[in-house]
């Protein structure tokens, strides 16, 4: 069987109509016959057999059809060759999901497929977002608050460990808990060294870690360092390299609605909200008056200013740091290691690894006194 | 319906042979038209046949063709011209600026030329420096001259019926070689992944939005040839980069009305024009010029345009598409925009 493929019969055009065939379907046919007449847009063409044998269309009479494509074809046999088969349908896209790349991958990173939503189009981040936000709603964490503080019974003994301005910080607000025994501080600092940090003792520097844990001279240790997200997580690192249990700093006058899971090792200042069904993982320094708002997702060794105010659904990866009067709208997601200026005003997501920068101005003038 | 009579180019054909039908006054004046050839693009076919009175080829001289025509049309008729490319169209510049737009213009409306002159324009075709032209820009200037841009998702009948027989003025009408060989796309609500809406009556904007006309951050505006690169730039910046636009189609470029477009562009107070002729003094140009005025406080960072970067177009279709505004010099100027806010 041999194809009949319609040349280029000129430059200007890319399909030719095909007047007519001058050939019957079956007709035994000569090499050389004229088969047909092409019409393009500057002239009528013959078209001539290229091989002697039985004829077979494929295009119809008053059909365009493209250069370079099968117009019939010529058989040994006068018996009608089978038809083409029709070519394979291609992988559609809408049945395979139409995900935008971010929205793919949020979507496999929640094992959600594009069966989970009810969209013709093309679904993206913020489709998959609002998805997340829907399925959220109906599952809210069984624990309560009080289940995840992890404060043993009795007198517990906590060791500071550093003696600066941000262990002050931390004894403030231990000190106000009764269940509490504060050992004393460990900081390399030589000023430091046998001064009181209201009333609590800086004991020595931190290769005592090991030995005051050897001893057990203490039952968990917190991290009082609260300026560099890297010194905080050595310092934790260290702790749980020794397998010390770390304890939760919260200021009595801290909010935590139903559901907050927390980790181990935070501090939680003043005044500070966080919502409902929230989760904060651990070592996070969290300063006063913040607001971390329900359904946020909060990792670890996060470094907070004051009034930084997450809404709902915000989630912020491991080692952030965040200056102070931050505002984050509902579903922003903050990646690992992102450092937020302050007064910044988060609308969309941060990638790992980016300076969020805020352009301020300011300017101050003097007041000129009347009279 | 054989394949053929799904193209635009059958529809634009279909809608002359009505407006002719219906009006006698009606004629079409133009090289090559009569059947069986039918015109260069066969966008008349059949006319001559149907209405052989009212259908003149003539010799090849553009300036005669417009000249003519602009004469029928003071004595009352309502000529159709075609240029056969409209990189002929400056053959027939003087009878366009000093006759055909003068009569009204001196007449203060009160003697009427309503000519229309259709032309193809655009390039992807391979037919080299002059025949792949997009020439319009030198044509948007003239005072008293309506110029449009037919797009697929227009109305065909109610587009030509409008320059036809509803204006008293003379309309040139841009059509796009490759559009003749699509299919329209006038009464569709999507496209693809695309909704679309219209603005505007007999000469209608699109807007097309992949994301339910929310949340965009850039509009791309067009006309004409470029509508499907814009297009697949819209689609392809919204998947792999999560950057939503609203695609805007004009149906008119001159006189200039950009009023609902000033308002498509407050919302994202980011502006890309593209345009497939060469971009300095373009179409491009003017639109920029007043949508910033309108737009002032409102854009976040200026207004970018695509254009053709060479001053002339190589034959070879390869080397063409390097020098016309495609979907990745259209993503390029989407990354450029948002980089500057």
């Amino acid at each position: 069987m041999f194809e009949v493929i319609l040349p280029q019969l000129e430059v200007n055009s890319e399909r030719a109509l095909l007047v007519t065939w001058m050939v019957e379907k079956g007709e035994r046919i000569k090499k050389g016959q004229v088969l047909a007449h092409w019409e393009t847009a500057k002239s009528v063409h013959e078209l001539a057999a290229p091989h002697a044998g039985y004829f077979f269309p494929r295009v119809e009479e008053g059909d365009e059809a493209d250069f370079l494509s099968v117009i019939a074809v010529i058989s040994e046999t006068d018996a009608e060759p089978a038809p083409p088969k029709a070519p394979e349908a291609k992988p559609n896209r809408e049945a395979a999901g139409n995900f935008t790349k971010k929205a793919a991958a949020l979507a496999a990173q929640n094992g959600l497929s594009a069966a989970d939503f009810d969209k013709t189009g093309i679904i993206t981040e913020r489709d998959v977002q609002s998805r997340l936000r829907q399925s959220a709603l109906p599952d809210l964490p069984k624990t309560s608050s009080l289940d995840n503080l992890k404060l043993p019974d009795g007198l517990t003994r906590v060791l500071v460990i550093t003696g600066g301005i941000g262990a002050m910080h931390l004894i403030a607000i231990l000190r106000k808990d009764p269940r509490l025994d504060l050992v004393g501080c460990l900081d390399d600092d030589p000023a430091l060294q046998d001064h009181r940090l209201f009333g609590v003792p800086v004991l020595g520097p931190l290769s005592l870690l090991e030995t005051f844990w050897r001893e057990g001279r203490f039952d968990q240790a917190i991290i009082g360092a609260t300026a560099v997200v890297a010194t905080r997580q050595k310092l934790w690192d260290r702790c749980k390299a020794l397998g010390i249990p770390m304890a939760n700093a919260i200021d009595p006058s801290a909010v935590l609605g139903a559901g907050v899971v927390l980790g181990e090792g935070n501090i939680i200042g003043a005044q500070v909200h966080i919502g409902m069904a929230t989760r904060l993982g651990d070592n996070n320094f969290i300063a006063a008056k913040c607001n971390i708002d329900h359904h946020n997702q909060w990792g670890s060794h996060i470094l907070t200013g004051p009034g930084v105010m997450s809404s709902s659904f915000v989630s912020v990866a491991d080692r952030v740091r965040f200056g102070t009067g931050i505002f984050i709208e509902p579903l922003v997601t903050i990646g690992a290691g992102a450092v937020i200026s302050s007064g910044a005003l988060l609308l969309g997501p941060v990638p790992a690894d980016h300076l969020v920068k805020v352009r301020v101005s300011t300017e101050t003038v003097h007041l000129k006194k009347e009279g | 319906m054989k394949p053929q009579e799904r193209l635009l180019v059958h529809h634009i054909n279909r809608a002359l042979t009505r407006i002719m039908g219906e009006d006698e006054r009606v004629l079409m004046i133009g090289e090559d038209l009569l059947d069986p050839y039918g015109g260069a693009f066969k966008v008349t076919k059949g006319l001559s046949t149907q209405f052989p009175q009212r259908v003149h080829t003539t010799p090849i001289s553009e300036a005669a063709i417009v000249g003519v025509a602009t004469g029928a049309a003071l004595r009352g008729m309502r000529p159709v011209c075609e240029i056969m490319f409209g990189d002929f169209l400056g053959l027939a510049f003087d009878q366009i600026l000093n006759h055909a737009t003068k009569y009204p213009l001196m007449y203060a409306q009160e003697v009427g030329c309503p000519i229309t002159i259709r032309t193809p324009m655009g390039g992807r075709r391979g037919y080299g420096p002059t025949h792949s032209q997009s020439l319009e820009k030198f044509f948007v200037g003239i005072p008293g001259l309506e110029v449009t841009a037919l797009h697929r998702f227009q109305p065909v009948e109610a587009f030509y019926r409008r320059a036809i027989l509803q204006r008293d003025q003379p309309s040139l009408i841009i059509e796009n070689k490759i559009m003749y060989g699509q299919e329209p796309l006038d009464t569709v609500a999507r496209y693809g992944d695309f909704q679309v809406r219209r603005h505007g009556q007999d000469v209608v904007d699109a807007e097309l939005s992949l994301t339910d006309f929310a949340h965009e951050e850039v509009t791309l505006i067009t006309y004409g040839g470029m509508t499907d690169h814009c297009l697949e730039a819209a689609r392809r910046l919204l998947l792999d980069e999560e950057i939503a636009s609203n695609v805007l189609v004009l149906g008119r470029l001159s006189p200039v009305q950009l009023e609902a477009t000033a308002a498509a562009c407050a919302r994202t107070g980011r502006v890309l024009i593209a345009e497939e002729g060469t971009g300095a003094w373009g179409i491009g140009s003017e639109w920029a010029a007043q949508l910033t005025d309108a737009l002032w406080g409102k854009l976040k960072a200026p207004i970018q345009r695509v254009a053709c970067t060479a001053p002339v177009l190589p034959n070879s279709r390869a080397l063409e598409e390097q020098v016309l505004p495609s979907t990745d010099t259209i993503i390029q100027a989407v990354q450029t925009l948002m980089s500057r806010t």
